[in-house]
């Protein structure tokens, strides 16, 4: 025993030495950590506010570019539902392709950033997320000719729900997606490995995200995948629209929001945002700034990654890049048809403008340049007037969103809206929707708040308007100015769009008159439509 | 108080017992932040990101867990070295955890900016919060630096341990909850034990003489 105790004390002086020592190497290799982890992100510096809003971040940081690279290769059946002839996942979703060299190489409307997920944590490797670019910068498809890229212009291609969906079904797929397949997946695709920081990043990421979608598949439902996604019966957004308040009723109410809900709104176009000092289709945000957070929360962001400076000054930039942001000209994307205008036909077209449509869409003051406000703009007109669906403004919730969604946001949130910039509240209620500007009117099909109307030529009813018609990366009418659309299914334009379904209704605003009703003047309404084509 | 006056040698296995358990407490108070879990589950409160802020809170946990037995052994009786020893090192391995959780606060939320530091947490609390820092700090110079018996020296020190944790003592269990306000508690008790028992032991003590000396008669 005396024995023991001799060699006990014999090593208990190396031992304690070597405690010592290990603990005070553990410290030290924390503090190297964190002076390491302090410089993963540093703050990303756009040259512009342009940038920012084409690259820029909105907290809606998703999974580690190295995931992002593979992902469509590993699940071809969700990310070409087309099958590969009709192109990548790029082509198939309708996002518009960047530049080798430029933001990764990834299509416009996808920002890369060191910061994860949720918390926005720094990273030590490259998140992607999306940028405000993505549903607000649009190719102009012109026959026969290259696209045109338009910044501000909702992206009338882009099926985000669709994409996005095809992102849950991959990650949500527990024996074809593990951090080995990733691995394999991307040392195929690259012919390099996978460095260790990514490893240790997608075997951190993961299963966080895989078990977040899993224990919301209560609310969120099981995501539809392969063939499915352009079912326009089992994916009733489409192409360019999404329901605006569906996921802020789930992320802020913690509802399924899956019944209730069809207000289908298409992608705004964000020209000239200083023209406006309500917001929404229904007038519902008074502040630019809050439409852009709302948007970025409902598409992902959280609360605690929009603190982080690079986040929200990426927000701010962005939003102030559409303050003076002016659309293009007919003229700029369609020079042989702008040549062909007839200024007699335009001159009577802005009689009937003026007469019809400018006291509640205001006109372009020609002297000053500036957008001359008529008297009932940013009126919220009742959809018993209007009579376009009324299913936007009565969507289940409407009216306690609001509430919650101030409530959402801690004091001194530097992006907390305030509440006198939400309606329903202290500045009153909507139940209609709002008389807006139209800057550059030609560029913004397609029409009504729910995208249900293709072209100008239906929307002032010079000619019916489609009860059905297919949409996606449709090409430009320059003639009808809006729309057009094949009569069968293609590869790209792809999905039914079924005005009797609800939510879809493209009938009300019948301005100047209802389709051949009383007081219907084809001559005045082509003479408007060519206005229309010049009104910038 | 009489842990002044040991200027004792610590010894190894007394520091290592002190400093291990810190030193692996303060890493994983650092590092547990990066947890996923803990990560995907954070909830903004504050406007504040979710690694300083968990580096925050689970370094003042740490602040108060080394608190709880610097303050015990301050205030419990008795005059041996190897107590003196434990006080100093506790006293010390809490003062650091603080500092650290006042680089995370100060620095990395309010910038370094006295104007923030006030505006957010009123004169009374962010005064009061600097009194602790730097009186903390210099009781700590005085107790490895300064040998002296000088009777100021033992009045700021035991003023040091009643007024430092009566500030823990608002701020842990008064404004805040869970964890935190059971180790404030935890902290409370401990002063007050040993405070309770000194008194105890002290009014023993001058109550023996007098009993012996009437037994002696």
């Amino acid at each position: 025993m005396r024995k023991l105790r001799e060699r006990l004390s014999r090593w208990k002086r190396p031992a304690q030495i070597g405690l010592v020592a290990l603990s005070a190497l553990a410290l030290v290799a924390v503090f190297f950590f964190l002076y390491r982890e302090s410089t993963w992100a540093k703050p990303r510096k756009f040259a512009s506010k342009r940038e920012a809003f084409l690259y820029g971040p909105t907290g809606t940081e998703l999974m580690p570019l190295s995931v992002f690279h593979v992902l469509p290769e590993m699940f071809p059946e969700h990310f070409q539902p087309a099958g590969p002839a009709a192109g990548d996942w790029i082509d198939q979703f309708g996002f518009n392709r960047g530049k080798a060299g430029v933001n990764e190489g990834l299509p416009i409307g996808f920002s890369v950033t060191r910061f994860r997920p949720k918390s926005g944590a720094p990273s030590p490797v490259p998140f992607v997320g999306f940028s405000c670019s993505m549903c607000h910068t649009s190719q102009v498809r012109r026959p026969g000719k290259e696209p045109v890229l338009v910044e501000g212009m909702g992206n009338y291609s882009v099926d985000f729900i669709a994409w996005v969906d095809a992102v849950r079904s991959a990650l949500l797929d527990e024996k074809r997606l593990t951090p080995d397949e990733i691995a394999k997946a991307y040392e195929k695709k690259f012919g390099r490995e996978l460095t260790f920081a990514d490893r240790a990043m997608i075997r951190a990421w993961l299963p966080g995200t895989r078990q977040f979608f899993k224990n919301n598949l209560a609310k969120y439902d099981e995501p539809y995948g392969g063939k499915d996604l352009r079912n326009h019966l089992l994916m009733p957004n489409g192409p360019a629209r999404t329901q605006p308040f569906r996921n802020l009723v789930r992320i802020v109410l913690d509802r399924p929001a899956t019944t209730g809900d069809n207000a289908y709104c298409k992608v705004p176009t964000l020209y000239e945002q200083g023209n406006r000092e309500w917001g929404q289709y229904d007038g519902s945000v008074g502040n630019r700034l809050s439409r852009s957070v709302l948007a970025a929360i409902a598409t992902g962001a959280t609360i605690e990654n929009l603190i982080i400076p690079e986040v929200s000054e990426g927000v701010i930039n962005a939003v102030d890049y559409t303050v003076d942001l002016k659309g293009p000209r007919f003229a700029d994307l369609f020079p042989e048809e702008a040549a062909r205008v007839d200024a007699q036909k335009v001159a009577r077209g802005r009689e009937v403008y003026m007469r019809s449509c400018a006291d509640c869409h205001g006109v372009r003051d020609e002297a000053t340049g500036q957008w001359q406000k008529g008297p009932r703009t940013g009126e919220v007109v009742p959809i018993e007037e209007i009579k376009t669906d009324p299913e936007r403004v009565n969507f289940r919730y409407s009216d306690t969103l609001t509430d919650a969604l101030y409530a959402f946001f801690p004091d001194g949130h530097p992006l907390r809206p305030r509440r006198e910039d939400m309606r329903p509240g202290p500045a009153g209620t909507t139940k209609g929707y709002i008389n807006a500007p139209i800057e550059s009117a030609a560029v913004r099909a397609p029409y009504l708040h729910n995208g249900s109307v293709l072209t100008l030529a239906e929307l002032i009813n010079l000619k019916p308007r489609r009860a059905t018609f297919f949409r996606g990366a449709n090409l430009y009418d320059p003639v009808d100015v809006g729309l057009s659309t094949p009569d069968q299914p293609e590869p790209h334009v792809y999905y039914f769009f079924d005005t009797r379904l609800r939510g879809n209704s493209n009938q009300g605003h019948d301005y100047p008159w209802a389709f051949q009703g009383p007081g219907w003047d084809r001559a005045a309404l082509e003479d408007l439509l060519e206005f229309l084509k010049t009104l910038s | 108080m009489d842990p002044v006056e040991s200027r004792s040698r610590i010894t190894l296995t007394q520091f290592t017992n002190t400093f291990v358990p810190f030193a692996l407490l303060l890493a994983a108070a650092l590092m547990a932040p990066e947890l996923p879990y803990i990560l995907d589950h954070h909830r903004a409160v504050y406007t504040i990101d979710a690694l300083t802020y968990y580096r925050a809170v689970y370094t003042i946990w740490l602040t108060i867990a080394f608190m709880i037995p610097a303050l015990a052994l301050y205030f419990w009786p008795g005059e041996s070295d190897r107590k003196t020893n434990y006080w100093r090192l506790c006293w010390t391995f809490a003062y650091l955890a603080y500092l650290v959780h006042f680089y995370y606060t100060v620095g990395k939320v309010f910038h370094w900016s006295l104007r923030e530091v006030y505006a957010a947490q009123g004169f009374v609390i962010a005064t009061s919060n600097f009194l602790d820092t730097a009186w903390w700090g210099f009781d700590l110079a005085l107790a490895w630096f300064v040998s002296s018996r000088a009777k100021w020296i033992r009045v700021q020190r035991t003023l040091a341990h009643l007024y430092i944790p009566a500030t823990f003592f608002v701020s842990a269990v008064v404004i805040k909850h869970g964890v935190v306000r059971w180790l404030g508690l935890l902290m409370t008790a401990a002063l007050v034990v040993g405070i309770a028992v000194r008194l105890i032991r002290r009014k023993k003590q001058r109550h023996a003489p007098a009993a012996a000396t009437a037994g002696a008669a």
